[in-house]
């Protein structure tokens, strides 16, 4: 390979690696603070995608982008809100498996209700021309939109980890992801960590939904299942229990996709990319089920 | 009649006739902590040995070890001849070796007659005579009436009962109990005593009790072995460690610390 | 579970009556289904279809009950199962012409295979099982989410390799004109003869010895149960069974395509949220819940799929079925029947009473 061709796939990867990264930081955030693996959240992402719709229709045009911008994650937050509220608070106490399914329960709800009002095919967003434009430096092109992806993920990365490291309530919210019962006993309040938690998944998800919209340029039913599953892969990978483990799982996962499409093609597979994508799910899971990056232990006592 | 009936389904063979169980220099050290510390343990078969100390001293941790619940940093654990360091639990039921855990652990959506029937499973017995012996069990201790009540609805004292029974099932050569009378009553742990004696006059199997009281594990052991802060500090018969200087400083020097640790407990 | 104490009472050894008394928590799912089938035999030829499907479905359950009822593990990745078993059943009767001009890059061994329809579905459950013991080897050592996480992504790595592997597959498009064999008197026959199958091995040491590590894991094993060896064994015949459920629903449908079974962005849960509702609604631990849950959210879907027809919009069904999901959940977790069998409700006692032989005198030794 050669030095541009070097360069225009580590573009690519830190691209996807950071669009992954703010999933896999959503996902994370839930998973520290109450053990849930929240599939329901690529239907936040979903409902931000749909709020762009609608905008789009009946407000305004996307020209007046700040308001876009705001409005949906607006939307994003109200919809996770709205989760925590109706589906996940009545369920806190029960074991991560009867969780696990409550969120399945949440999204395919979410789903087949976008399915019954805008049906089941994509519609287009119009929102400029954004997502065509690229910058050519030689041979290596970048997309406008990689960059903002890239602007996007490491300003909300540098304000999250300001809010978790300044504020007290970033601080109670670490306490919590890092031992939630120890933190209730410390006098931690329980709701408002679980809905600052939710709060701030909203606002990463509405961020991955604008990115997903001006990729694909419309909104589709099935539009949160692909980012909320490679989201997961990426926790997965980068460690359950770890906030830091989501990015590095984030940016570790857009490295491989990047590389196995460049190995695969050589044999003409890159079609089956996403088999070694999950094969390396469950080799990690049972080789180092802590992921790369270790967080709090999870071993049981007897 | 149990005694008479037994007749191993276990797949071990030879090693089964291994007369004692035994630890040389047990170590087990968390992050920081030396949990157990250098142990040497010997449990024959027919004997009741009695294992003491504070809170934290480290008897839990040690019973891990030998059962393969926690393996050890160093040291090793042997059956017999047989060097078993390391095995997992599931591999060292059928050669004899059963526990009971100190926050009992039963299977709560389980009858208490599958409870017991379970030991007997796990070891490989066919479900009909694992469901014989364990009627015959609860009828022992006077819970056979409860058989079909599920374990979780069962009063605290039935479920001791019960976890001892499980463990027993196996028809265990060595049987590890971990505070098994915890939060009985007196007349409770009194009976409960009593029936873990006849036990091991009938099985004639080695028993280890962990116990927190003094005076019930006075009563009931020939040899009892102390440990604080994961080493032993005195060990032979219940007079002897009675009068030993160190035990007494042991306890009495903890007695402030015991009653906070005692706290702690009962929160797992 | 009541409170009686039973040792007291005098068996009613051996006959007929008492046999029926032990087994009515078989007896009783089993002649329910055998009812309603029945009464829709007598209805319209529609009415007979629907009833068909719930059968299918009801073999599905069957299977995931028997892993995740009896393991307490949850699985995401049955639906691969009967994707294997569909197309199992597929390549080996359907129209070989067909089959031919269709996929000429297939092995000639599976273009050409024509055998009876008994033999496919006995092979539709092999297949699966084979598949599954191979991979059971990494994955039934995962527990509680991980175990979740690995299912899912097991269904999704399978449903990549066949809906992409265009030679073998056909991939996306469907693969057709399959042997249309499954009607009402075949699914039934099949139900009626997996069901005490699953029965008995809930009933078996097997099953009790899995129950013990679905309640308590580190529990069971210091009995000596190994957890990866009894979970494998429940693994394997529950994707046996969700096999045979893929070839019943091939040989029902006639055509085949991944969608049909993976989960993707067309999907919107599929098969595999199908199947998880109705355990969970029926509730998860007891074959009574997955014989329940499965005739009541058949019911109600069938119910729904009427009016999508009558009002011309679809997904109305999911959206209800979700939502009954999710009620369930918070409102009654352990679902329908709280995750116990149908006792014989009259004369309790003798189904629960002691074998005749414990002996009276209690504590030998004393
Ligand atoms: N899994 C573990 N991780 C860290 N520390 C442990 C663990 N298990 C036990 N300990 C520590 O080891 C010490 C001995 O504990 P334990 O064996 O439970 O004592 P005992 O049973 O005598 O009360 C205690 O200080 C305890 O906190
Ligand atoms: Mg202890």
């Amino acid at each position: 390979m050669d030095p541009s061709e070097v360069a225009q796939n580590a573009i690519d990867a830190a691209a996807r690696g950071s669009f992954l990264a703010l999933v896999a930081l959503g996902v994370a955030l839930l998973f520290g603070i109450m053990n849930l693996v929240n599939f329901a959240y690529g239907e936040v992402i979903l409902a931000g995608g749909y709020a762009m719709l609608i905008f789009t229709t009946w407000f305004l045009d996307a020209s007046v982008w700040p308001l876009l911008i705001i409005w949906t994650v607006v939307v994003a937050i109200v919809f996770a809100l709205a989760q925590e509220r109706l589906a996940f608070r009545p369920v806190r106490h029960a074991d991560p498996t009867t969780m696990l399914v409550t969120s399945f329960a949440v999204s395919v709800l979410l789903v087949n209700i976008a399915i019954v009002v805008w049906s089941g095919l994509a519609r287009p967003v119009e929102i400029g021309g954004v997502t065509l434009e690229q910058f050519t430096a030689g041979e290596i092109r970048i997309r406008k939109l990689d960059v903002i992806t890239l602007g996007a993920a490491a300003f909300l990365l540098l304000s999250l980890t300001a809010f978790l490291k300044r504020t007290s309530l970033g601080i109670q919210m670490r306490a919590a992801s890092e031992d939630f019962r120890m933190s209730q006993l410390l006098g931690v309040p329980a709701n408002r960590v679980i809905a600052t938690a939710f709060f701030i998944a909203g606002i990463l998800a509405g961020s991955v939904a604008l990115i997903t919209v001006g990729n694909q340029g419309s909104s589709s039913p099935g539009m949160g299942l692909f980012p909320l599953i490679f989201g997961l892969v990426a926790v997965v990978l980068g460690g359950m229990t770890s906030l830091i483990g989501a990015v590095v799982g984030g940016f570790v996962l857009g490295g491989l996709i990047v590389g196995l499409e460049q190995g695969l093609a050589t044999y003409g597979m890159e079609r089956f990319r996403d088999a070694f994508v999950f094969l390396a799910v469950i080799v990690m899971l049972v080789f180092r089920p802590q992921g790369l990056v270790v967080g709090r232990a999870i071993r049981e006592r007897v | 009649m149990l005694t008479r009936t037994r007749q191993r389904t276990r797949s071990a063979g030879a090693e089964l006739e291994a007369d004692e169980l035994r630890s040389a220099g047990i170590h087990v050290h968390f992050e920081g902590v030396k949990a157990v510390d250098g142990v040497d343990l010997t449990l024959r078969r027919g004997e009741l040995l009695g294992l003491i100390g504070p809170n934290g001293a480290g008897k839990t941790t040690l019973v891990n070890a030998l059962t393969g619940y926690e393996r050890p940093t160093a040291g090793q654990v042997f059956l017999g001849d047989l060097d078993v360091t390391g095995w997992v639990p599931h591999r060292l039921g059928p050669m004899g070796m059963a526990r009971t855990f100190q926050a009992v652990r039963l299977f709560d959506e389980l009858t208490a007659l599958e409870n017991v029937e379970m030991g007997a499973l796990g070891v490989g017995m066919r479900r009909k005579v694992a469901r014989q012996q364990a009627w015959e069990l609860l009828d022992r201790m006077g819970i056979a009436d409860k058989a079909h009540q599920l374990a979780s609805s069962l009063p605290y004292g039935d479920e001791r009962k019960l976890g001892f029974l499980r463990a027993l099932s196996t028809r265990p050569v060595f049987l590890l109990l971990d505070e098994p009378a915890a939060g009985l009553n007196e007349v409770e742990s009194d009976e409960l005593m009593l029936a873990i004696g006849s036990i091991r006059d009938d099985f004639g199997c080695g028993i280890l009790v962990i116990e927190h009281d003094m005076r019930l594990i006075m009563g009931l052991c020939e040899r009892i072995q102390v440990l604080d802060y994961g080493k032993t500090i005195s060990e032979g018969s219940p007079s002897e460690v009675q009068a030993d200087e160190a035990v007494i400083a042991a306890y009495l020097g903890r007695k402030g610390m015991q009653a906070a640790d005692g706290q702690a407990d009962a929160g797992d | 579970m009541s409170e009686t104490g039973t040792s007291t009472r005098l068996p009613v050894g051996g006959s007929l009556g008492s046999l029926g008394v032990r087994l009515w928590p078989l007896l009783a799912p089993a002649g329910l289904t055998i009812l309603i089938s029945l009464l829709a035999l007598m209805g319209s030829e529609v009415l007979e279809r629907k009833a068909t499907f719930m059968l299918i479905n009801m073999v599905f359950v069957l299977g995931l009950y028997t892993f995740v009822g009896n393991s307490g593990v949850l699985s995401f990745g049955h639906a691969t199962f009967m994707a294997l078993g569909a197309y199992t059943f597929a390549f080996m009767t359907a129209n070989v012409r067909v089959k031919n001009t269709t996929l000429p890059d297939a092995p000639g061994f599976l273009r050409d295979a024509d055998i009876a329809t008994w033999q496919a579905v006995a092979l539709a459950a092999i297949v699966p099982a084979v598949f599954a013991l191979i991979v059971a080897l990494p994955l039934m050592r995962l527990n509680g989410l991980a175990a979740g996480i690995a299912t899912l992504a097991m269904l999704f790595a399978v449903g990549v390799i066949v809906s992409q592997w265009q030679s073998l597959t056909g991939g996306n498009t469907a693969f057709a004109a399959i042997r249309r064999e499954t009607d009402l008197y075949y699914a039934l026959v099949i139900v009626v003869v997996l069901m005490p199958l699953v029965y008995l091995y809930q009933q078996s040491r097997f099953g009790l010895r899995l129950r013990g590590t679905r309640e308590d894991l580190l529990a069971s094993r210091s009995l000596g149960i190994n957890t990866v060896r009894e979970r494998t064994i429940a693994w394997v015949i529950s994707a046996a069974i969700v096999g045979i459920a893929g070839a019943m629903y091939a040989g029902f449908n006639g055509t085949i395509d991944p969608s049909q079974f993976f989960l993707g962005a067309r999907s919107a849960g599929g098969v595999t949220f199908l199947t998880i509702a109705m355990l969970v609604v029926g509730g998860i631990s007891s074959l009574a819940g997955a014989v329940v849950g499965t005739i009541f959210l058949s019911g109600i879907a069938e119910a729904l799929r009427e009016v999508e027809k009558a009002t011309d919009q679809r997904h109305i069904t999911e959206v209800v079925l979700a939502l009954i999901l999710l009620l369930t959940l918070i409102l009654r977790p352990r679902g329908i029947t709280g995750g116990r069998e149908i006792y014989w409700p009259f004369r309790r006692e003798q189904t629960m009473r002691r074998p005749a032989a414990a002996p009276s005198a209690a504590g030998t030794s004393e």
